[in-house]
């Protein structure tokens, strides 16, 4: 874990809700794993109070940078947007335990939705170059939703389901379940409704699973116990895990949602 | 370089600045980020009898210039903790302070007897004044008999100095600070946090599980700082300030308040460097006007 003064590289709209940050944090970008995310400082003062956990769409090792895309939900959110090219701010990072590519992983399926979809990029590249073969499904509200479509389409197969059916086929991701489904690991990051429909239908076809769950955070470190969700233990006991810390993935086994 | 070192009754500490309990887990995660060693003291996560699940999520919910949590005292029970974080902890020279939370007289008592003769401990901090557990937790600590009694039952449990952690959600605070000192307390932390909560507008949900949550942050800090003025001016043991401290400057307020210590927490969340940051700033405050002891500030202010 690292704290690090990070330069703004580009912050811009991409999408009417979306928009697109680059920050060059070097010490940041050697150590972040995909799936891992960053604690983002909105505003130097105490008014907005709390970091905000953005996943990362872009490791770039090399250019000492990484990528995020996010959707603007409040004002944490919007302060983060007005921060101009140039600017300084606080990122702490990598965090939390990020995706797990298995050994002989030939086929996997990912699975997105909404802006759940930017933390899949930096796996599918990692096992694009493992030489697994993959299949992305995406759900989003609209076409105006959609981002990262010609790169993920370099790695893999990509289908696409909008709820409007202004993109692809009209209505939710689980539509687009295969039916016949051969996978080594199935990956699924995006809302909770989502992420129950995979879980469920993982579990009934026997794949294994891993899920990336979204929670609001308070340290982002594993400290203020804040952001925990529910999670079966070896022995089936009920407790609470921290979503930054023994997260953001998890097994689908562990998890209730 | 000015002399920060404070004398908490029987408790000397390095340096003023203590971590509060609940925002800084017991160390291990800051550990990673400086070292320990540099903090007056570490008052670690409440601790209960037996291990608790704590409350169902969402926890936490930001408000301006602050937070709301309802964690609900979630931590491994207070066997665990003998056996796996005081060690941790008692590698780092600081004073560790264990936060100690129950459900009824007897759970408290319970506690403190199977912390009593445990190395590497230098206080307890009573927990009278959780706001998110149904039973007991703050029931204790907001009438003056009922907290009267926890700490004179916790007080036949053990010979560690005992500080009472007071909740700001009472009618006249220095009623129970006067009560728990003619009880025994060595010392006071106030204040823990105020009960409070928030709606989301569009689903007309709270936007906590447990409804109702506490409100720490820079928001209550002038309220914290009124409190611990009023106490200080009531009691003569040591009172250690906690609310919204962020910087030395704020540090200082409650210092010249009356408060020989203070507590900071959801800074922690803030700035996770606000400890190191904050020892460094006083002792820069006070060389530049050149003050040679921190215990010269105390109690220093003038009406």
């Amino acid at each position: 874990m690292i704290i690090e003064q990070g330069r703004i590289l580009a912050n811009h709209q991409i999408l009417p809700h979306y928009w697109c940050l680059d920050i060059i944090v070097p010490q940041i970008a050697a150590a972040a794993q995909p799936g891992q995310f960053v604690m983002v400082t909105p505003s130097k003062g105490l008014e907005i109070f709390l970091k905000r956990p953005m996943s990362l769409n872009r490791i770039d090792r090399q250019g000492g940078s990484i990528r995020i895309i996010y959707k603007i939900h409040a004002n944490g959110t919007k302060a983060i947007s007005q921060i101009g090219e140039g600017e300084k701010i606080d990122i702490l990072g990598p965090l939390g335990y990020g995706w797990q590519i298995e050994q002989n992983c030939r086929r996997a399926l990912l699975i997105g939705g909404g802006s759940g979809v930017a933390s899949l990029l930096p796996l599918a590249i990692d096992l694009s170059a493992e030489n697994t073969k993959i299949d992305i499904l995406i759900g989003a509200a609209s076409k105006d939703e959609l981002f990262c479509l010609d790169e993920f389409s370099a790695f893999a197969e990509v289908s696409v389901a909008t709820d409007d059916g202004s993109f692809g086929t009209c209505g939710l991701v689980s539509g687009i379940f295969p039916v016949q489904p051969n996978y080594d690991t199935v990956y699924a990051c995006g809302p909770r409704a989502m992420l129950k429909a995979v879980q469920q239908w993982t579990e009934q076809n026997n794949l294994p699973c891993q899920l990336s769950l979204e929670e609001k955070m308070g340290c982002g470190l594993g400290t203020c116990m804040g952001c925990v969700c529910s999670a079966k233990d070896a022995d089936g006991n009920i407790n609470y895990r921290r979503v930054c810390h023994d997260g953001p993935v998890f097994n689908s086994k562990e998890v209730e949602l | 370089m000015a002399d920060l070192r404070v004398n908490l009754g029987k408790i000397a500490l390095k340096n003023p600045l203590l971590t509060a309990s609940g925002t800084f887990g017991y160390g291990r995660e800051f550990a990673d980020i400086y070292d320990l060693s540099l903090l007056g003291g570490i008052c670690v996560k409440g601790t209960t009898l037996e291990p608790r699940l704590g409350n169902s999520p969402p926890r936490i919910a930001e408000t301006t210039a602050g937070m709301l949590n309802s964690v609900g005292l979630q931590n491994p029970g207070v066997g665990k903790v003998i056996d796996e974080e005081i060690p941790f902890l008692s590698q780092f020279d600081t004073a560790i302070i264990i936060n100690i939370a129950g459900h009824s007289c007897d759970d408290y008592q319970a506690v403190a007897a199977k912390l009593d003769g445990v190395a590497g401990i230098a206080a307890l901090e009573l927990n009278i004044s959780c706001p998110n557990v149904k039973q007991g937790g703050m029931a204790f600590g907001v009438d003056c008999a009922a907290a009267a009694t926890i700490v004179k039952a916790v007080r036949r449990q053990t010979s560690l100095p005992l500080i009472v952690k007071l909740s700001p959600n009472v009618t006249d605070i220095c009623a129970i600070a006067a009560a728990v000192e003619e009880a025994g307390a060595d010392a006071v932390s106030l204040v823990n946090t105020f009960l409070g909560m928030a709606i989301d507008i569009e689903s007309h949900r709270p936007l906590l599980a447990n409804v109702l949550g506490g409100l720490s942050g820079p928001a209550i800090k002038p309220i914290a700082l009124r409190m611990v003025y009023q106490v200080a001016q009531t009691v003569s043991i040591p009172v250690i300030g906690i609310g919204g401290i962020c910087t030395a400057a704020d540090a200082l307020e409650f210092m010249i308040a009356g408060a020989t210590a203070f507590e900071i927490g959801s800074v922690n969340f803030h700035n996770p460097l606000a400890a190191p940051q904050i020892i460094t700033e006083l002792n820069s405050w006070l060389d530049q006007r050149g003050i040679n002891s921190i215990r010269d500030i105390i109690g220093s202010i003038k009406i």
